[in-house]
């Protein structure tokens, strides 16, 4: 999938001016603008696949899942949809780092991500680029990748930590009511009573979603991280939470880092 | 060790005090990446939502993320609370006090699991509806960082986790000047307007006049829900709130009941004195570029 040819002369990369400054200041020379792609379908999804966590009775004692009664109701993770979209930004982060491998870089610096269904909601697309770059006077080692540049990624070495990778991680979270309280529950309890499954739908997209990122991570920091949460709501409520950052190895130990100097800007 | 939120103690000591600067060399943080490169190093790892800045600030205040931390609630509204009435709606203050209340135990508790000082930077989702509130918060648990000899350089001792909705940046200029978050507090209003007389709605149907009926249902909403939030930040120990948010409009699906919501971050003076920060004036030099326009002769 990598598209290394052409690239003798010119260098082309992502990088604004300031970053592309402080890049070249820290050693770092940008070989070209490296980019990975993945295109996919995503399989119907139904409630039979879901990873049940939690089941939920009625509050007021009937429709405990008897024939004349509707099903109690449910929490579960949607994992078939989820693992599909990981793969997808997995394989199109393969793609884009063996793209700079290709052109013998060591990191690729400024990672952006787009994922957009392209043409329903059966499809998806991921699309990454940033800029590859090369240490001045390094030799080999695992390719990193990394959201940060320029500046930002200056103050980062400072701090005592080193690039890994761009991370994503991502949980959809399910719940079916059933009989349960959200429409029929306020004829029979008072103002103010906790609406248990409707907190842990919200609370399970977000825990899950950090705790799958803390696993990849595997002991390593998760920073400059974009947490995004969508909430279909219905009968069936559906919460989605995606988590993309950028992973960092702490390499030694720094504190406290100098106080910053309080400033106050004179400028519009 | 300065207590809180109980009792205040010295001021606060360590990096916080120290406004010395420290140039950069870039070049020689390249070659640091260099060297380090590629060495595998397994160490305590944290997640946080926030900006690589924020880490870096809270790093030279001597603190570090731990975790994201969540908490989500939604309570009850039974029906019939909307239906155009007089007075409060009773029903969706206490359920916003009961889910606010609960999100915020939620934080507090996973804070305190992952042996957090507090959590900074939470993020507060409102969403009412006709039969419950949700609310969802999230934010970032900080702990105080050691060193490579165990020892903690950040002087403030919690005896529970605060929660505050201030950034990273606004926690580190406030506890500079000897101030500290000491809860997130929040209260909600909803009153019904009243109606109009129908003779009045007749007559002024033509006419640009105030609608004096939602103007004094919104200053009775704000009334109240001010006086609980000041209950509040009394409650929590603090003696002030800053960077207030209000949502003051009508409820979407029932626009006759102004709504007042507010919530901050309530703080207390822990130093002996407010310590005034020493600035350096800066002029940047990234002005955005001003486009003429030439159709603008014409």
């Amino acid at each position: 999938m990598a598209a290394t040819e052409g690239r003798a002369g010119a260098f082309d990369s992502g990088l604004t001016t300031p970053d592309f400054a402080a890049c070249l200041s820290m050693g770092l020379q940008p070989i070209g603008l490296v980019q990975g792609f993945f295109c996919g379908q995503l399989a119907g999804w139904s409630s039979y696949q879901a990873e049940v966590v939690n089941n939920y009775s009625c509050a007021w004692g009937w429709g405990r899942g008897g024939q004349d009664h509707p099903p109690p109701g449910w929490l579960g993770v949607a994992s078939p949809l989820d693992q599909a979209w990981s793969t997808a930004f997995s394989t199109a982060h393969q793609r884009m780092a063996e793209e700079a491998a290709g052109l013998g870089a060591h990191g690729v610096v400024g990672v952006q991500v787009e994922m957009s269904h392209p043409t329903n909601d059966r499809s998806s697309e991921v699309h990454l680029w940033g800029t590859a770059v090369r240490l001045s006077g390094a030799t080999g080692g695992h390719l990193w990748t990394t959201r940060i540049a320029g500046h930002k990624l200056a103050k980062l070495v400072e701090a005592g930590y080193a690039p890994a990778s761009v991370l994503y991680s991502r949980c959809t979270a399910v719940m079916y009511e059933g009989c349960y309280m959200e429409h029929w529950g306020p004829n029979m309890v008072g103002a103010g009573t906790l609406l248990t499954p409707i907190g842990d739908v919200h609370n399970l997209a977000r825990t899950r979603a950090m705790e799958e990122a803390r696993r990849h991570a595997g002991g390593h920091s998760l920073y400059d991280v974009e947490l995004e949460a969508h909430e279909v709501e219905g009968t069936t409520t559906y919460v989605t939470c995606q988590v993309l950052g950028s992973l960092v190895r702490r390499v030694r130990p720094t504190l406290p880092l100098a106080a910053p100097v309080a400033t106050v800007s004179l400028g519009d | 060790m300065t207590e809180a939120p109980r009792s205040a103690g010295a001021p606060p000591t360590g990096p916080l005090t120290d406004g010395t600067h420290r140039e950069t060399d870039l070049g020689e943080l390249g070659r640091m990446l260099s060297e380090t490169h590629g060495a595998p190093h397994v160490g305590s790892g944290c997640t946080s939502s926030l900006s690589l800045d924020e880490v870096l600030l809270l790093h030279a205040a001597g603190l570090e993320p731990a975790a994201v931390v969540t908490g989500a609630a939604a309570a009850t509204i039974p029906p019939g609370s909307w239906t155009w009435s007089q007075g409060q709606v009773q029903a969706a203050d206490v359920a916003f006090a009961q889910a606010f209340g609960s999100a915020r135990d939620q934080l507090r508790t996973q804070a305190h699991q992952l042996g957090a000082i507090g959590v900074v930077a939470v993020d507060i989702e409102l969403q009412v509806a006709p039969h419950r509130y949700l609310v969802v918060m999230l934010g970032t648990a900080v702990r105080a960082a050691t060193d490579e000899h165990g020892a903690s350089h950040f002087g403030v001792r919690y005896p529970t986790p605060f929660l505050s909705d201030l950034s990273a940046r606004d926690f580190v200029v406030l506890s500079r000047s000897g101030w500290y978050p000491i809860d997130l507090v929040g209260s909600a209003s909803f009153v019904h307007a009243p109606r109009r007389g129908v003779g009045t709605a007749i007559g002024q149907a033509r006419q640009n006049v105030e609608l004096t009926n939602f103007t004094e249902t919104l200053y009775a909403a704000r009334e109240l829900a001010m006086e609980r939030i000041q209950q509040e930040i009394i409650r929590v120990g603090g003696t002030g709130l800053l960077d207030i948010h209000f949502v003051d409009d009508p409820v979407p699906f029932a626009g006759h009941v102004v709504r007042f919501v507010a919530y901050g971050t309530a703080v207390k003076l822990l130093a002996t004195s407010h310590t005034h920060p020493d600035l350096q004036m800066v002029v940047p030099l990234d002005d955005p570029v001003i486009s003429f326009d030439a159709a603008a002769l014409g």
